[in-house]
């Protein structure tokens, strides 16, 4: 919690993330926070813990896109962690601009398109407790940022947000996802995928069956129809078995 | 440094109300009117929570039964967590006028078509949301409700913090709203046309939500209730492959036996009719294989659809809300 005072008279008041006006609990002065100069710390806390992680893991690995099996996975280790990042809010041609910038490097999956995940944002000092989860420290500094930046200065702030890396093991090959703390939301650069052969040559097969039965049925004898209506019995049974197994 | 100033009377530095959104203020002291400048800053309104933690949990069971999901949702989902959050959305409300000219080609009794022109003149009122956050996995970018109380926001409520700049969002607003415009005229040859967008006002609103994961078969998922109105409205779901079985086996049915008419069709009904049998026929084969192919996962909410033609179908701008025609 960081505590401000109000310039009037002196009376202390909690500053919450977000803030721009206040007034003051004592006298009723309208205090405006003036954050153009300063570098505020927040940090986004985790609402996953590491056993939701896992589930959601699984399900995420369970996607249609994901090889068949990728589910059941062996998961090798999590690793929890707040990562670093710079927001920069500036006034360009008197329009508001965000600017979001790596505070750290990284290879990880997910953390170089850089956005701020969606969460309850606190004010990061002694008081927050990150528990035993590791935070990144920043590599790089904001003045390597600020020179380049266009406009006037609104907002400078650090935001640590909340990230979970999952390592897993497939097919005798490791893999890694990054699951956002917060939304749950899964970053990941390559993963075994599903093939779509099976699914298209089913498809494929039945509507050829039908295309012929009903060219058959309606230009020859109708009896042709037996054809389209195995098509359709293939396409239930066929169907249902490649759902289950590819 | 200095971080914080008080706001008051620069002449005779007595108190002054200012609340968000006055331009003026008058000292009750020196009578003193000052412009209020501000920070150009946007109203800031929350809506109030009307729907408790057991009605969103009925909406969630109601929701486990209906669509295409595994037929044993409803019997096999725990809900493992419920909570609720207010989420940040930009709210840009705008009086829309346009004027549209063109025309539109439509089929005569004797098998013909003739050109039809039109002129449309357009004023609607159109209120354009857009998440002020990152809208991550939560699948909600924009509000399809605004009836509901307004409260003023206070520092108690669970809240997600706007990130993104609301002037952006201005000129995206600007863009949709300009696009609906357009879309109203109903003309599909469009010759002419120009829209003004009138701002009427712009605010962030904090909207409340509950979040509620579930598991199924040792698989998390989530889903998110509007606590205004109770509707679901985004969230993932298992699938199940008899659904999908069905799908392809009627969807490939139906599309194959059309391909196939072609030949009669086109004996009776001419060569065009024939035509739009055999593309009708391969448009819902293609429709019936993404389901098939992307089907084990149900997804509802702003999020692409990979079960609806791969997820290429462009996920919606925006809800029309409020749209009203102005006398």
């Amino acid at each position: 919690m960081v505590t401000m005072n109000c310039p009037k008279c002196g009376a202390p008041f909690e500053y919450e993330p977000g803030m721009r006006f206040k007034q003051c609990d004592y006298c009723g002065t309208m205090i405006y926070i003036d954050k153009s100069r300063v570098m505020f710390y927040y940090i986004i806390p985790f609402t996953i813990d590491s056993n939701q992680v896992v589930q959601l893991f699984r399900r995420w690995a369970s996607g249609p896109k994901m090889a068949k099996g990728l589910e059941n996975s062996k998961v090798k280790s999590i690793k929890a962690m707040y990562f670093p990042v710079y927001r920069f809010v500036r006034i360009v041609n008197g329009k508001e601009k965000v600017i979001v910038k790596p505070a750290k490097t990284s290879l990880l999956p997910g953390l170089t398109n850089l956005k701020i995940p969606p969460g309850d944002m606190k004010i990061f000092d002694s008081n927050f407790n990150t528990g035993n989860v590791e935070v990144i420290q920043p590599d790089l500094s904001m003045d390597t940022y600020l020179p380049q930046l266009q406009g006037e200065a609104k907002e400078q702030e650090i935001v640590y947000f909340p990230i979970y890396e999952v390592r897993y093991e497939f097919d005798g090959k490791e893999y890694s996802v990054v699951i956002d703390g917060s939304s749950g939301e899964v970053f990941t650069s390559y993963y075994p995928p599903r093939s779509s052969a099976p699914y298209l040559l089913l498809g494929i097969i039945v509507f050829i069956l039908a295309a012929i039965g009903s060219a058959i049925g309606t230009l020859v004898s109708p009896a042709g129809w037996v054809v389209t209506l195995l098509g359709f019995l293939v396409g239930l049974g066929g169907g249902y078995y490649i759902a289950k197994k590819y | 440094m200095k971080l914080t100033f008080g706001l008051n009377c620069p002449s005779c530095g007595g108190r002054v109300e200012i609340s968000e959104g006055d331009e003026f203020a008058i000292c009750p002291f020196c009578h003193t009117v000052s412009r209020v400048v501000g920070d150009d800053d946007v109203k800031i309104l929350a809506y109030k929570m009307k729907i408790d933690e057991k009605s969103a949990r009925n909406s969630a069971r109601r929701w486990f039964k209906k669509g295409l999901k595994a037929r044993d949702l409803h019997k096999v989902a725990k809900i493992t967590e419920i909570y609720h959050v207010y989420l940040p959305f930009w709210n840009y409300s705008a009086i829309g006028l346009g004027i549209i000219c063109g025309y539109n080609i439509e089929s005569t009794e004797n098998g013909g078509s003739k050109k039809v022109y039109k002129e449309q003149q357009i004023r609607k009122d159109y209120t354009w949301t857009n998440i002020a956050c990152d809208a991550g996995d939560i699948g909600i970018k924009h509000l399809r409700n605004l009836k509901g109380e307004v409260i003023p926001l206070t520092e108690d409520l669970p809240k997600y913090e706007a990130t993104t700049s609301k002037d952006d969002a201005k000129v995206e607003g600007d863009k949709v709203i300009r696009k609906w415009i357009l879309s109203e005229g109903r003309i599909s040859n469009i010759t002419f046309h120009k829209e003004f967008v009138l701002p009427k006002s712009f605010s962030l609103l904090y909207y409340p939500f509950w979040i509620i994961r579930y598991d199924y078969k040792g698989k998390m998922y989530f889903l998110t209730v509007d606590g205004v109105t109770g509707k679901v409205v985004s969230g993932r779901a298992p699938g199940d492959p008899l659904w999908q079985s069905i799908v392809i086996g009627t969807g490939a049915t139906v599309g194959g036996a059309l391909l196939g008419l072609a030949p009669i069709v086109s004996g009776f009904a001419g060569q065009r009719a024939a035509i739009l049998s055999m593309l009708v026929g391969v448009v819902i084969f293609g429709a019936s294989y993404y389901f098939f192919r992307y089907g084990s996962e149900i997804v509802e909410g702003d999020i692409p659809k990979p079960y609806i033609f791969g997820g290429k179908v462009k996920i919606q701008r925006g809800y029309l809300i409020g749209k009203e025609v102005l006398k």
